[in-house]
């Protein structure tokens, strides 16, 4: 059955991705729960850890900040591939975006020669954006205790969160394989990042005939 | 240019993201009240008085209290000795209504925070007695943290004669 799979995504990549959502998960949760007014009721994972859920998720961020920073030391080269591919334009991309939102049920999506596919960039950059948007002014929320810097950079925490809370969503939604078009694709962060060849030619066709001829720097592993 | 060579210098983002942010938090705090210029007090009700509920607590501040997405100070109060840290109501005025405190002796701490919710340094603390359901609807009673219940903005009744600000049956 191994070789009827195809690995998407490094050991390395997998465990970062890993540890970035559970961490948002976390400060999801805290942030949600406080905007919504439960703040001074303790959320079960502040009277587990004994930290107020404001203190929480200040740490949680702090935490999210310092794992968004290794790829920069640690992983240039995929980054590196990240940008290129995440930010690449194809003939009949276009096609691609059109087709997408039967596709997702049907599963008969048009070609795309990318990495990721046209949606999957798209997603890219405004989640990244997005993100880099709301790490930024919450870590320097951390740092300020009230005034009008402090009142302009909550806002733009609030309303990135707005941005970025959605696609996320969107991309679990996706992520976690229930919708026709996207069955199988959960494995590709998850027990070894095989992704069914099936699943892998579907969704990054040019992608996976790279792999299988040894044409990508990593080389095929199947 | 190739995206390798372009990211070779994007370890300085982050360090320049830092020094970004050391910047704004000396600028963004110029200027912020310091421990010693703060005060809070809890007016109303008086510390050991009787009162009935609902009950307004009125408090005084050296500075003007908002919603933290404003930058203001705002206050925690807690009741029956509950961490101001961890269980707490949120009051971004000078009046706040509560409600669901059960009969006998409760003390009510009030503690000025700053707007991300560290303690700005001042608290103050009382004790009431609420009085028996009398003429209220008698039933459950919610813990005081979770039951307590208001407006950030107060009602703007008068204080003057010092007990129809409070609710019915206050008076001490």
């Amino acid at each position: 059955m191994a070789a009827d799979r195809i690995e998407r995504h490094s050991r390395r990549t997998r465990w970062f991705h890993t540890g970035a959502y559970l961490v948002t998960t976390g400060l999801l949760v805290t942030g949600w729960w406080l905007y919504l007014g439960g703040e001074g009721h303790p959320t079960p994972l502040s009277r587990a850890t004994g930290l107020a859920d404001v203190r929480l998720h200040v740490w949680l961020g702090r935490a999210l900040a310092v794992w968004a920073v290794i790829p920069l030391f640690a992983g240039r080269r995929s980054i590196a591939t990240f940008l290129r591919e995440t930010f690449r334009h194809d003939h009949g991309d276009g096609r691609w975006l059109l087709r997408w939102p039967t596709a997702v049920f049907t599963g008969r999506f048009a070609r795309h020669e990318g990495e990721f596919d046209p949606g999957q960039r798209v997603a890219n950059v405004l989640l990244v954006g997005a993100l880099i948007l709301l790490i930024s002014s919450g870590l320097a929320l951390s740092v300020l205790h009230g005034g009008q810097v402090f009142a302009v950079l909550a806002h733009i925490h609030l309303w990135s969160t707005f941005v970025v809370t959605p696609l996320i969503a969107g991309h679990v939604l996706i992520a976690v394989g229930v919708l026709p078009g996207y069955r199988g694709v959960w494995r590709a962060m998850h027990l070894g990042g095989r992704v069914p060849l099936a699943t892998a030619r579907r969704l990054w066709p040019a992608w996976t005939e790279r792999r299988l001829l040894g044409l990508d720097p990593t080389g095929p592993r199947r | 240019m190739r995206w390798t060579n372009r990211v070779r210098w994007l370890p300085v983002v982050p360090l320049l993201l830092g020094l970004a942010l050391v910047a704004v938090a000396c600028g963004g705090n110029a200027g912020a009240a310091t421990a010693g210029d703060l005060s809070l007090h809890i007016t109303a009700p008086t510390a050991g008085v009787k009162v009935a509920e609902p009950f307004m607590v009125r408090v005084d501040s050296s500075v003007p209290l908002g919603d933290p997405s404003t930058g203001d100070h705002h206050v925690h109060l807690c009741f029956d000795s509950a961490s101001c840290d961890a269980e707490y109501t949120l009051v971004y005025g000078n009046e706040f209504m509560v409600t669901g405190l059960a009969p006998g002796e409760h003390t009510i701490e009030a503690s000025l925070r700053n707007a991300d919710h560290t303690p700005a340094g001042p608290t103050d603390e009382i004790t009431v007695t609420v009085k028996p359901a009398g003429t209220a609807a008698t039933g459950s009673s919610p813990s005081p943290a979770a039951g307590a219940a208001g407006t950030g903005s107060g009602s703007s009744s008068s204080m003057g004669d010092g007990t129809s600000a409070y609710g019915p049956g206050y008076g001490g």
